[in-house]
């Protein structure tokens, strides 16, 4: 994400098309990556504890669909409001086509997946959707995250797999080193309690100055399977 | 929302055979045909007179078809079979037109390896009935209705429990509680089911059990029906759905053992010459 990059990429792109037409998209990413700068959500797992930090400018978005949840972070409202649009208008499909069964965290996944990369892809979007997505389902223990440009990442939480933590998003380099070493440290004491999270989330926080902050349990998804 | 990317990615999400986008061709002057033209008359003339059925057993369902295919008064086979597979825990039976039941089975087969490969995971009943119906639909409102009166039967995964669907060529989809059949011996197939309705509704028949059932239902059938096969000169097909071991067809021989006694038994009380 450094400047000089972002340079060379818009000199490539003046100097020819085809590399005008590529750098278009990369610029794309490299201005949603900026925008979303330190904003992240962290996933924590020690013992029967699961537990999400998220550090951003603005409140995120959360949608819960019984079996699993979307937890959506962005910086503007209007992007929010178009990824949650977006997913709830994914489940209408899936309702219409199959039935509400088989909206599965995976559907999610591939259908996000190929809008993020298509906004991208697309010539007449201005821009990227700066919206990061992390779908985790309690059930199996498999957490996903959907980067702003569409690449995703699996994590098995559930099982055997025990104190680990994930990151989504930080881009700022910094940030990030900072997040994982302090949550390695929460892990190590054996401790991911909401003080300590809290904690945490404000000393971060306060650092790079991102002033939405919030620590959610992720076993208050864990409902009971939609009766039919 | 930008309309056009989310159509595009939903277009890659959902197969191409379930929103049916591949049964319309473009003609020379760009409007949109559909594929089956009444007037083309392609469909084959077999029409299955036929009688399958599904009930409720112990540990899932039973599902049993005869073997005849007609055309008018001619039998145009004694080996067909009319129990398909369209999912690990699904099954499919239906009378009408040949062809067009071969459609569907092939439609729902496709849409189910579709879902296991894009997502992982398999499509549950209720999401094949679904699609079913819609099929169907789309099709009864081209004005070719597809001839074929279906019974979709099997598991659905959240929460897992056993459904049986009755779907008919206009799209109606009926989920049924105790047994469900189709075809032109339907009638006789019910009475006999008929005077078991309380142990299948309290899912107490055991396998075997379950088993004779369908054979006798069919060979009840067999008996008045001119469209269904005489399970003397044609052994039916049983297929068995269960949790552990999913779809499974139950063995020739085995059914033939239960013929055999069943025709044993009705010579003996004087119903069979």
């Amino acid at each position: 994400m450094s400047s000089k990059r972002t340079k060379r990429l818009a000199t490539l792109k003046r100097r020819n098309m085809i590399g005008g037409i590529l750098s278009e998209s990369s610029l794309k990413e490299l201005e949603a990556q900026k925008r979303l700068g330190g904003s992240c959500c962290a996933f924590f797992r020690l013992g029967d504890d699961q537990k999400f930090l998220i550090l951003s400018h603005k409140k995120p978005e959360l949608k819960n669909f019984q079996r699993f949840i979307v937890i959506m972070i962005g910086v503007s409202t209007s992007e929010l409001g178009e990824a949650s649009e977006i997913v709830a208008e994914l489940k209408g499909n899936i309702n219409d086509i199959y039935s509400s069964q088989d909206f599965h965290p995976t559907v999610a996944l591939y259908f996000i997946s190929k809008y993020l990369k298509r906004i991208i892809e697309e010539f007449f979007s201005p821009r990227a959707l700066a919206v990061d997505f992390v779908i985790f389902d309690p059930f199996s223990g498999v957490l996903h995250t959907v980067k702003y440009n569409g690449d995703y990442e699996t994590h098995a939480t559930g099982g055997e797999t025990d104190g680990i933590f994930a990151i989504s998003g930080a881009y700022n380099s910094k940030m990030r080193k900072e997040l994982a070493k302090e949550a390695q440290k929460c892990l190590d004491g054996g401790d991911i309690s909401d003080k300590r999270l809290e904690k945490l989330g404000k000393k971060i926080g306060k650092k790079y100055g991102l002033t939405m902050l919030a620590v959610m349990n992720a076993q208050v998804v864990n409902v009971l399977p939609k009766q039919n | 929302m930008r309309k056009e990317v989310f159509e595009a990615a939903l277009k890659s999400t959902i197969p191409e055979s379930a929103t049916l986008s591949g049964i319309n061709l473009q003609t020379s002057s760009g409007r949109s045909k559909p594929v089956w033209d009444a007037k083309l008359k392609y469909k084959e003339p077999l029409e299955s007179g036929t009688t399958v059925l599904a009930f409720y057993f112990k540990n899932g369902l039973v599902l049993a078809g005869d073997r005849q295919t007609s055309g008018w008064f001619t039998i145009i086979s004694q080996e067909s079979v009319k129990v398909h597979q369209v999912g690990f825990h699904a099954g499919f039976m239906f009378a009408g037109m040949v062809s067009d039941g071969q459609a569907v089975v092939k439609s729902l087969q496709r849409v189910d390896q579709d879902f296991i490969e894009r997502f992982g995971v398999p499509l549950s009943l209720d999401g094949k009935a679904n699609f079913l119906c819609r099929f169907m639909r789309l099709h009864y409102d081209y004005g070719i209705f597809l001839e074929a009166w279906g019974i979709i039967a099997g598991l659905n995964y959240n929460p897992p429990t056993f459904e049986i669907y009755s779907v008919e060529p206009t799209g109606a989809k009926m989920a049924s509680n105790d047994f469900a059949t189709t075809g032109s011996g339907m009638e006789k197939a019910e009475s006999e089911l008929e005077r078991f309705k309380g142990k299948i509704i309290a899912r107490s028949l055991e396998e075997t059990e379950a088993v004779e059932l369908a054979v006798r239902a069919i060979y009840m059938a067999g008996k008045k029906d001119m469209g269904t096969s005489d399970v003397r000169l044609a052994v039916p097909v049983v297929a068995i759905i269960t949790l552990k071991e999913g779809f499974r067809f139950v063995n020739q021989t085995e059914v033939q053992k239960v013929r055999d006694k069943l025709i044993e038994e009705e010579r003996r009380k004087g119903n069979v010459v």
